[in-house]
């Protein structure tokens, strides 16, 4: 699988899907990252009761327009079943956070249903300082 | 939605301590040239302070937060221990961030100065005796460099250095020599400061510093008593800061500077997006006393209190400047306060940094706003009239009104500190300022005066700035409440992704797709997000408390927030009511936390 690479997010939005339930400052980073770099992001999460600090969609038929893109922050059993949810939805680019949640059987299928996929931290190319070194080191440009 | 201000201070913990970490490095340096193996040494001290710093970090917080706080501990320790062996000096570090730091809970936590802590262990199993330093010119550039610290807990430090100069002058031994050898500035500017040792306030700081200090080098000449004395500074600190919680409810004259982030070339013209024709036709035609004239004949003539009254109330005027507060409601404090002496203050300061439509319209409404203020005054016979304006140029007022150049701080045009300034009068936060005879209306809420009473028009529309922070440009434009804020921005600056809304930069947060203008809507930005990077390690800096205009002890608040403490009680007792949720908070913060989102969570505690 390629490594993520600047134009793979040529379209400037994305569905984040996945984004924390407890506003953790991870999935804030990510989302201000996207952001800062002219990206539309739409936050996704299906969890009930949860409280945002920013737009958060709950399901995909709220989302004022479908993406062509997503990035997924989920672990590994959810981001298999999310796979399937977001091809159904005409989604043909995956940015896939990290190997350990994309196992060989997510990427086949991604394949098999002609899904660009791509994995890498996204502050590794978005994100600033030391999270740009990290993207130098692990081959992401 | 979250709040939070869209700019912050330049300055981090970690560039204070990368900072602290060069002069420290410049201290090494007469050692280096008499023993270049010191270097190696040096080196190998602060890899071990970083390594610790890292694990104990993964441990603690699950990531690697920054670690050149263990690294500065370290190369204290280096400083002070030039003679003893390589393996003392690192079991030495490995005390100081076990024992000193990271069994209270890490950075911030801390009840004792670390490299305080690890310096009593090496000195309990070695020898080491003053002097520390041997006299040498180029200590200079040290010493020079280690006087700006001092900033950070100025009372305790300067208190520091006078009891040790006190002490060597008693002892007959003062002169240049012994000030660097004995190391006066080192620990007055370089270990006293530490925000954990010493406590914020003053006076106690100061009495603790110039005990200490002298004790130093007046009852005995070995480091043991000068580290001692820092560490009893240490503890009488901890208990002052845990202890003191009552704070004295007066209104502090703030320092705080933000400089505007916004240029002021687009403050000449408006944007009208409200698809209404601007009625600003008072051309520059006349002398000033005729016009003068004109208007008061032309408009006060005519109009009874009780209309000019019932029209505000009908068209349902509000405070533009945020609050939303309903104007009649205001006014009609005023006149049921029992004071004789009344007094009106117009608020154009625009003291957030973001601002610009307040200046606009001072200069190019500034008919309808006379005659807005001549309306008011055909209501409430007030002493006097004042504008507070931060900028004095080219304003056209007639004599009766009084014009104010308020000092460049922030928050200047908050109602308590603006009464303040103008009038030199204190208003408590639970006091309101109408109920005293003080009127303070902001400059587009009086235009708004004129339209419901002059035009007897509702009012729907309003002035706001819109930013692009990016390019540090702003415009000031005309839109209609129930707008949405993309729609506005999208006209403005084409193609924005991130679009923030608020009453002012300082208090802005994010928009989405259908947030409107609403009543409490002054400014509307493009930009970057802030880094707030939320660090767990505070320092203890106490930039949040001495920058709140409210005098609250914002980081014990935030403290409490964080362990799921703060209930009604311990709110009130810290006075959280107080907030004005200015922002200064989360602006200065060095650890990069949105504080005042804490202040809010803490009022919200009272509410429950």
């Amino acid at each position: 699988m390629k490594k993520l690479y600047t134009g793979f997010l040529a379209d400037n939005e994305l569905l984040f899907v996945g984004y924390s339930s407890r506003n953790n400052q991870y999935s804030k980073s990510i989302y201000q990252a996207f952001s800062n770099n002219g990206i539309k992001v739409y936050p996704y999460n299906t969890k009930e009761n949860a409280s945002y600090d920013i737009k958060v969609y709950k399901t995909l038929e709220e989302l004022p327009k479908m993406p062509k893109a997503a990035f997924i922050l989920l672990s590994r059993e959810n981001t298999a079943k999310a796979v399937k949810q977001l091809a159904d939805k005409g989604i043909n680019k995956i940015l896939f956070h990290s190997a350990k949640t994309a196992d060989p059987a997510v990427i086949e299928e991604c394949e098999k249903r002609g899904i660009e996929t791509a994995i890498g931290c996204p502050l590794m190319l978005y994100g600033k300082g030391l999270h740009r070194f990290h993207g130098f080191l692990a081959g992401v440009k | 939605m979250l709040r939070f201000p869209l700019i912050r201070t330049k300055w981090s913990n970690e560039h204070v301590m990368a900072a602290l970490f060069v002069v420290l490095v410049l201290y090494h340096i007469p050692q280096w040239i008499v023993n270049p193996v010191g270097i190696v040494h040096f080196l190998l001290l602060i890899a071990t302070g970083a390594f610790l710093d890292a694990i104990f970090s993964m441990i603690r917080y699950k990531r690697i937060w920054c670690c050149v706080s263990g690294v500065v501990t370290a190369a204290i320790l280096s400083v002070m221990t030039g003679y003893v062996p390589l393996w003392g000096r690192i079991i030495g570090v490995v005390v100081a961030l076990v024992l000193g730091k990271y069994i209270f809970g890490g950075t911030g936590k801390n009840i004792v100065n670390p490299a305080v802590t690890g310096l009593l262990f090496i000195i309990l199993v070695f020898e080491v005796s003053f002097p520390i330093f041997e006299s040498s010119y180029l200590l200079i550039p040290a010493i020079l460099l280690s006087l700006p610290f001092l900033r950070i807990r100025p009372y305790a430090g300067i208190g520091y250095m006078l009891g040790m100069v006190a002490a060597l002058l008693i002892n007959n031994s003062l002169s240049m020599n012994h000030l660097i050898s004995y190391g006066v500035i080192f620990f007055s500017c370089i270990l006293l400061t530490d925000p954990v040792s010493v406590t914020k306030h003053p006076t106690i700081g100061a009495f603790l510093g110039l005990a200490a200090g002298f004790a130093a080098l007046f009852f005995s000449k070995v480091p043991t008593v000068a580290l001692c004395g820092i560490l009893a500074v240490n503890l009488i600190s901890y208990g002052v800061e845990t202890f003191m919680i009552k704070e004295k409810n007066k209104a502090l004259r703030n320092t705080l500077r933000i400089p505007k982030v916004v240029v002021g070339t687009e403050r000449i013209s408006c944007l009208d997006l409200t698809g209404e024709v601007m009625n600003n036709d008072f051309t520059d035609t006349k002398s000033g006393k005729e016009k003068e004239k004109n208007i008061k004949d032309s408009v006060c003539t005519g109009y009874s209190s009780e209309l000019i009254l019932s029209r505000i109330k009908a068209n349902e005027v509000y405070g533009m400047g945020g609050a939303a507060f309903s104007t009649y409601q205001k006014i009609i404090s005023v006149i049921q306060s029992k004071t004789n002496e009344k007094y009106m203050i117009i608020n154009g300061v625009e003291c957030d940094p973001g601002l610009v439509h307040d200046f606009y319209l001072l200069r190019h409404h500034n008919k309808e706003i006379i005659q807005g203020i001549d309306f008011i005054l055909s209501c409430i016979p007030f002493m006097t009239v004042h504008l507070a304006v931060k900028d004095v140029g080219n304003l056209e007022y007639p004599e009766y009104v009084q014009i104010h150049k308020i000092p460049d701080f922030y928050p200047a045009g908050a109602e308590r500190f603006l009464i303040q300034e103008v009038l030199s009068q204190n208003i408590a936060y639970n006091q309101k300022p109408a109920e005293s005879g003080i009127l303070v209306l902001n400059a587009q809420t009086i235009l708004s005066v004129y339209e419901a009473v002059a035009l007897n028009k509702k009012i729907q529309t309003r002035f706001l700035t819109v930013a692009n922070l990016k390019e540090a440009s702003a415009k000031v434009v005309k839109v209609k409440l129930g707008m949405k804020v993309h729609k506005v921005i999208e006209e403005v600056f084409p193609g924005s992704v991130n679009v923030f809304v608020g009453g002012g930069l300082m208090q802005s947060y994010l928009a989405d797709e259908d947030t409107l203008i609403g009543k409490d809507v002054n400014f509307i930005a493009t930009g970057e997000f802030p880094n707030y990077k939320e660090s767990p390690q505070c320092l203890r800096c106490g930039n949040c408390s001495k920058n709140c205009p409210a005098g609250l002890k914002v980081d014990k608040i935030a403290d409490l927030v964080d362990r799921r403490k703060m209930e009604a009680k311990n709110a009130r007792k810290l006075q959280v009511m107080k907030c004005i949720s200015c922002g200064s908070c989360s602006y200065s913060c060095l650890a990069g936390r949105n504080l005042s989102s804490k202040v809010v969570a803490a009022k919200e505690a009272i509410q429950v």
